[in-house]
């Protein structure tokens, strides 16, 4: 019979969850960062010449974009790790990071659409990044819904997994979508040497890419933890309908 | 002028409340399966009813 690591799981309590000392100090470096990005973003960095202040809307929607395509890439870690070991933390890790990276792909779209309207007069536009980036956000809720429709566990870890490793490909082709074809979307301006964008600008971009990186770390492991805890409500409910059959 | 403030208030709003909503929603999901978790462990260590009946 398979043990109950329910130990892993916080004791009882509103706010037990902070008194894991790994958790109380990612809490503590998140509201830091996010600190710290908030009044970079919006004292520290100047205001743009044509766009005034609208354009730091981009403190929200890049860091949304990276981790986008950051979860999707550690989809296909997870993914491929479980093809190869076959334990279930890496399934465990592919299914939070799509999850997370679904809701920062929503964010990023939602966030460009309204910057979009304010500076090309439009919520929306068949870019070849906004586009892409549309297909990406709908290969990984399939993946979601695949994932959802398979009840056999092993099935349904394999086939994920395979989506999961085959989704990453649209990360690259939305990265390179604005070099390949003609797009109102801005080219790279960080990786781009000379992109143009003031010191101030940047060093705040960076700060919010970090705050929110941070966010992700939280949003994954909190997922993760509540996916450990529901296969081990599942192991419980079976022992105890066992147990009750072989009373009954 | 301020039509971009209010495009830029929308931006962070739907950003933080994205973000803070799915935290809360996870973090209530774990709360709610941790306590169920308890239950069932209390239901499984509890003696089973008319096992401990004495044979005769």
């Amino acid at each position: 019979m398979r043990e109950v690591r329910t130990t892993e799981l916080p004791g009882p309590g509103r706010l037990a969850i902070l008194r894991e000392p790994a958790t109380a100090a990612l809490y503590a470096a998140l509201l830091l960062s996010m600190g710290l990005a908030i009044f970079m973003a919006f004292l520290f960095a100047p205001a743009e010449r044509v766009q005034a202040d609208v354009y730091r809307i981009l403190f929200v929607h890049v860091p949304s974009a990276w981790l986008a395509f950051f979860a999707f890439g550690v989809v296909a870690l997870g993914s491929v790790m479980y093809l190869i070991r076959g334990r279930a933390r890496w399934d465990r890790l592919a299914l939070a990071s799509a999850e997370i990276g679904v809701l920062f792909t929503t964010l990023c779209l939602v966030t460009g659409s309204i910057w979009g309207r304010s500076v090309w007069g439009v919520w929306w536009q068949w870019d070849p990044r906004l586009t892409t980036t549309l297909i990406m956000w709908f290969i990984y809720v399939s993946y979601l819904a695949l994932r959802s429709y398979i009840d056999d566990p092993d099935i349904r870890q394999r086939m994920a997994s395979v989506v999961g490793i085959v989704g990453v490909v649209s990360v690259p082709i939305v990265w390179f979508s604005v070099e390949w074809w003609r797009s109102l979307h801005p080219t790279p301006s960080i990786t781009n040497p000379g992109g143009g964008m003031p010191p101030e600008m940047l060093t705040a971009l960076l700060v919010s890419v970090a705050a929110f990186t941070v966010f992700y770390v939280v949003l994954v492991r909190q997922r993760m933890q509540l996916e450990l805890a529901v296969a081990e409500l599942g192991i419980l409910r079976e022992r105890l309908h066992e147990r009750n059959e072989e009373s009954a | 002028m301020t039509g971009d403030l209010l495009y830029l208030f929308i931006g962070f709003s739907a950003v933080w409340l994205g973000i803070f909503g799915y935290l809360v929603y996870v973090t209530g999901r774990v709360r709610g399966v941790r306590d169920e978790l308890h239950d069932l462990k209390g239901q499984l260590d509890a003696p089973q009813a008319g096992r401990e009946a004495p044979n005769h």
